[in-house]
């Protein structure tokens, strides 16, 4: 097998991996290695044709080729190797991979490896739809794939399972391309997606949306003829009486997105079991030393900026280590406290100010995000919609970390 | 002209038993046909059982089930090692939880000892921990010659060798109506009519039908089906041989098997509830949640989140829910009928006992027919390696030798694009995603198709040249497709 | 005087706006984090527009489809318009992105571009 010997690493090549690698290069690394499964660069921003990518960080509503197409374009420029078509099979703490394309097998020896490898949706079979096994059971981001690239259409009429922005994204495309949507259900009382996403999608074309309901059958036995709709009571059982059959030929998944870390496992990378990523620091370095994360990986994103923003912080991060080595220690332990669900990083150095990112439980209105070191209170920022389908990031200044390594709980109070 | 539509054996069923029994007979020089009414072979019951190759002793003695059970498992192995099929002898534990379910572990070693299992042994709470460090029990019945294969790629193996060997495997073709006598059946399917000197029924589910379309009255089978849930292989580790606990007498419990897959995964399964139709192989959450619950009685590191899917099949019963108990397996012609072979209730051990069912079909056509072995019959049946198995080396080789091998395509299961590439070009020309999935692995992990299932499309309609239209999930009525995006818009105006 | 809660949809903090108005003006909001909520809001009620984002196909090449939107928001009532005259619509490869695909669609001076390449 050749051997490759590279500064950093970036596995992924979508808005994660793209803004580590040139954020990698741009901090001085020489030899940086951007390595992508697909055939182009872009991940799933490709299929993503509509706007609202990169408001944060550019100031502007792009769709999501253009927001790629910018840091591809700089990528290009800046000397970045770009190897596509690569699947990495294997990978050590020693931070040396093994990748392979059609040229081959080649052992990567990294100085430094961030982990931009995205997500996979939630399938049917996991969240245990019973029922028939007929075509026409897809995930929303499948059925993205197939309408934006590949010209490719499955539906006449469909059912949306879950208020997640895919979901509803995909009602409005679906719906603008002749396609009957005829519901959104949503097994919790409230929706799961942006509510600018609630507006654009379901409230302009009269989509309705049930909350507290979800599909208890499907039925068909070649492809898919309609599904039953039940609602689901406060202890998750089906209250009575409230069976409907709603014929269509197609049902959309959309309940939910996992953080790919096979890669992360195989490593021996420590898991954080809420967030499904991997535990990181302020350097967004793993619990192993040179290798480090970001993007829908480390916790799912809403906002592609933001997940572009914590990898780019990522490549700096690995560029330094791979460079020398130095990076300051994380000796202060962040835990999601009262209301919060979780809060990344996990631990921080103290040295550095942090741009925090963190999720609430369940739905409210105007209260405070409290950064509190014991009784003490550190941090205060005001939120108006505070909602689980909305990440809340907040910069908490390295002064306020005040030179103590006592641990810091971050929650909701009034 | 004549001769095209003439066989002297058609075989009526492309489960594993009617795929054995035809690849048995091209071993001589005979016309073989192989009926399928659906787009593949393994499509009933033999695509959806726990690929258990069982040793014996929880089949009474002095059945046809126990003759045939003991007879297949011998066989078995070098039949898996002829066809490339996977095959792994892990053993198995049956484990009694409490001392009461001892006497039990007890019984089944006489009935295994009488029946003729090998090697039978009962071993205390040590011995079963030391074997099995996660699994609960107080004693086990050992079983070590029990095995696991993958009875689609079997059944898949069977009939495409006996595609290679001359016989003709017609999907897609459903037998309508059966007509004639012995040396002269006249066959018609929806589209086709076909003659045969001898016909063997083994419509699994549907033998009672075929067997009334040739004015056979005397068979019923009910179905009863057994749903499954499957772990993600990222748990494989947690246990080695298949575990059972003590069959339960009367009770509300499942008595759920654990039981490791030839792939990694682990399923959970099956339940048994009888049920009103015969394609009702559909899933109930209930079910799910109750094989779950039992599951982890015996292995508590199981986690609801490791479950990738579930999935159901169903049993051909030869006894009603209200009569209960035993059926044996039925292997007989009718008397009003001669020259037709009725195998009808061949639920586990059928899976086990089907090389030794084909030889003994193959024994019955022998009387009726003169048999000449073929000296061109080709035993051995090929696939391209699976990349996944290989060290890096021989990883390295296969890329050079074959670029594809290069490309990975499903990545849950590490399938490359040379792989999914021969499992479209298969003897049988199946292009449906199942049959590419059954024959590739692609879609069958983690994600279930969300990566791989696009691209596999596009080899379709790519190299392969299918219209979009007509891509399928599983034969005619199941087309994933209605056209390109605009479609649906130039249809609503 | 009418009085409404409106999801502002610039960016996606989507702020729930309390907002007031008559028959002709905005007359005030209240629970908007910054100043883009305004005119948002006033076009919300007075002058509803959308972005259309769509792929229209392509002749030939690599790409089947290719990604566009409008250049700026459309009236809100002229999106399923919009759509019904990209449904005849196939763009010549190559095609780059900010490549205008239809001019002027349906005379709202609003040109409909590429956002991906297509070659």
């Amino acid at each position: 097998m050749r051997t490759e010997q590279v500064d950093v690493a970036v596995v992924g090549g979508g808005p994660a991996g793209l803004a580590a690698a040139l954020s990698a290069k741009e901090s001085g690394a020489q030899h940086v290695l951007l390595i992508e499964r697909g055939d182009t660069l872009g991940g799933i921003l490709n299929q993503c044709i509509h706007d609202g990518f990169g408001t944060k960080l550019m100031g502007e509503a792009l769709t999501g080729p253009e927001y790629a197409r910018i840091f591809i374009d700089r990528l290009t420029d800046i000397g970045v190797s770009i190897k596509l078509d690569t699947m990495v099979l294997d990978i050590s703490p020693e931070r040396e991979l093994v990748i392979c394309s059609h040229d081959g097998l080649i052992r990567v020896k990294a100085g430094a490896i961030v982990l931009c490898t995205g997500c996979r949706e939630r399938t049917r079979g996991a969240i245990r739809i019973p029922g028939t096994r007929p075509a026409g059971v897809f995930t929303a981001g499948v059925v993205q794939e197939y309408m934006n690239i590949r010209n490719l259409s499955v539906a006449r009429k469909a059912v949306i399972l879950g208020s997640g922005d895919i979901g509803l994204i995909m009602a409005r495309r679906l719906t603008l391309e002749g396609v009957k949507v005829e519901c959104v259900a949503e097994i919790l009382p409230y929706p799961s997606g942006l509510a600018r996403n609630i507006v654009q999608c379901l409230e302009d074309f009269g989509i309705p949306l049930h909350l507290s309901t979800t599909v208890v059958d499907i039925h068909g036995n070649d492809r898919v003829e309609g599904v039953t709709l039940a609602q689901i009571g406060p202890r998750g059982g089906v209250v009575r009486g409230t069976k409907s059959y709603v014929e269509c030929d197609t049902l959309l998944l959309s309940v939910g997105l996992i953080p790919e870390n096979e890669l992360a496992k195989k490593a021996g990378i420590e898991l954080s079991p809420v967030t499904a990523g991997p535990i990181v620091d302020d350097q967004f370095q793993t619990s192993i030393p040179g290798i480090f994360c970001g993007g829908n990986a480390l916790q799912v994103h809403d906002l592609v900026d933001y997940a572009s923003m914590e990898s780019e912080k990522a490549g700096r991060s690995a560029s330094t280590f791979a460079d020398d080595g130095r990076l300051p220690s994380p000796i202060i332990k962040v835990l999601p406290g009262q209301g919060i669900r979780y809060v990344v990083p996990q631990e921080v150095s103290g040295n550095e100010s942090v741009d925090f990112s963190m999720r609430v439980k369940s739905p409210e209105t105007d209260r405070y995000i409290v950064f509190k070191r014991g009784e003490q209170v550190i941090r205060r920022m005001r939120q108006i919609e505070l909602a689980p389908a909305a990440m809340i990031r907040m910069r908490v200044r390295s002064d306020r970390f005040q030179g103590s390594s006592d641990p810091l709980t971050v929650e909701v109070a009034d | 002209m004549a001769n095209k539509n003439q066989y002297d054996v058609v075989v009526i069923g492309g489960g594993v038993v009617g795929s054995a029994i035809a690849r048995q007979l091209t071993r001589y020089e005979l016309k073989v046909a192989l009926l399928e009414r659906a787009s593949d072979v393994s499509r009933g019951t033999s695509g959806k059982n726990s690929g258990v190759v069982h040793t014996g002793f929880n089949v009474p003695i002095g059945s046809i089930k126990a003759e045939l059970n003991v007879a297949g498992a011998r066989i078995f192995e070098s039949l898996c090692e002829e066809l490339n099929v996977p095959f792994k002898r892990v053993g198995k534990l049956v484990v009694a939880l409490t001392d009461n379910e001892i006497p039990d572990l007890e019984r089944l070693k006489e009935i295994g000892d009488t029946n003729g299992v090998p090697s039978l042994a009962i071993v205390g709470e040590d011995e079963v921990k030391r074997m099995e460090p996660n699994v609960m029990g107080i004693a086990a019945l050992h079983a070590p010659t029990a095995a696991i294969t993958c009875p689609y790629t079997l059944t898949i193996a069977l009939a495409e060798s006996a595609a290679l060997n001359g016989a003709d495997v017609l999907l897609n073709q459903e037998v309508k109506k059966i007509s004639g006598a012995m040396g002269e059946f006249q066959i018609r399917t929806g589209s086709d009519s076909i003659q045969s000197k001898l016909i063997v029924n083994s419509a699994g589910l549907y033998s009672d039908h075929v067997a009334r379309l040739a004015g056979v009255k005397r068979y019923k089978v009910w179905p009863c089906r057994g749903e499954y849930v499957i772990i993600d292989n990222a748990r494989s580790n947690l246990l080695t041989s298949m575990v059972y606990p003590v069959p339960p007498r009367g009770g509300s419990g499942l008595g759920v098997h654990i039981t490791p897959t030839i792939d990694g995964n682990i399923l959970l399964g099956p339940s048994a509830e009888y049920v009103k139709h015969k394609r009702s192989d559909g899933t109930s959450s209930s079910t799910v949640t109750k094989l779950l619950q039992e599951a982890r009685e015996l292995l508590p590191a199981l986690d609801p989140r490791d479950v990738i899917t579930s999935y159901a099949g169903i049993r051909p019963k030869t006894v009603s829910s209200t009569v209960g108990g035993f059926g044996d397996f039925i292997i007989e012609e009718a008397p009003e009928f001669p020259g037709m072979m009725h195998l009808v209730g061949i639920e586990s051990p059928g899976l086990t006992a089907a090389p030794a069912i084909a030889e003994k079909i193959g024994l019955w056509v022998g009387k009726r027919l003169d048999l000449q072995p073929r000296s061109d019959f080709a035993s051995g049946y090929s696939r391209p390696v699976r990349f996944r198995e290989q060290p890096f080396d021989l990883r390295e080789k296969l890329i050079g030798e074959d670029a594809k091998y290069g490309q990975m395509v499903c990545r849950c299961e590490a399938v490359t694009r040379k792989e999914i590439d021969a499992a479209i070009r298969n003897p049988l020309g199946v292009q449906t995603l199942s049959g590419i999935k059954y024959r590739s692995r692609a879609m069958m992990g983690r994600c279930q198709g969300g990566f791989c299932s696009t691209r596999i499309v596009e080899m379709l309609t790519g190299e392969f040249g299918v219209a979009s239209e007509a891509i399928t999930l599983k034969g005619r009525g199941s087309e994933l497709f209605v056209g390109s995006t605009k479609e649906a818009r130039r249809h609503a105006n | 005087m009418n009085k409404g809660e409106i999801v502002c949809t610039v960016c996606p903090t989507s702020c729930l706006v309390h907002a007031k108005w008559d028959e002709e003006k905005l007359i005030s909001i209240d629970r908007a984090q910054c100043k883009l909520a305004w005119e948002y809001i006033s076009d919300e009620i007075f002058d509803p527009k959308r972005v259309v984002t769509t792929t229209v196909p392509t002749d030939a090449g690599r790409n089947p489809l290719v990604s566009v939107k409008t250049a700026d928001p459309v009236p809100k009532d002229l999106v399923l318009d919009v759509m019904d005259v990209l449904a005849g619509v196939t763009a010549k490869v190559p095609v780059n992105a900010g490549d205008v695909v239809v001019a002027n669609v349906l005379g709202t001076g609003i040109s409909v571009v590429a956002t991906s390449n297509s070659d």
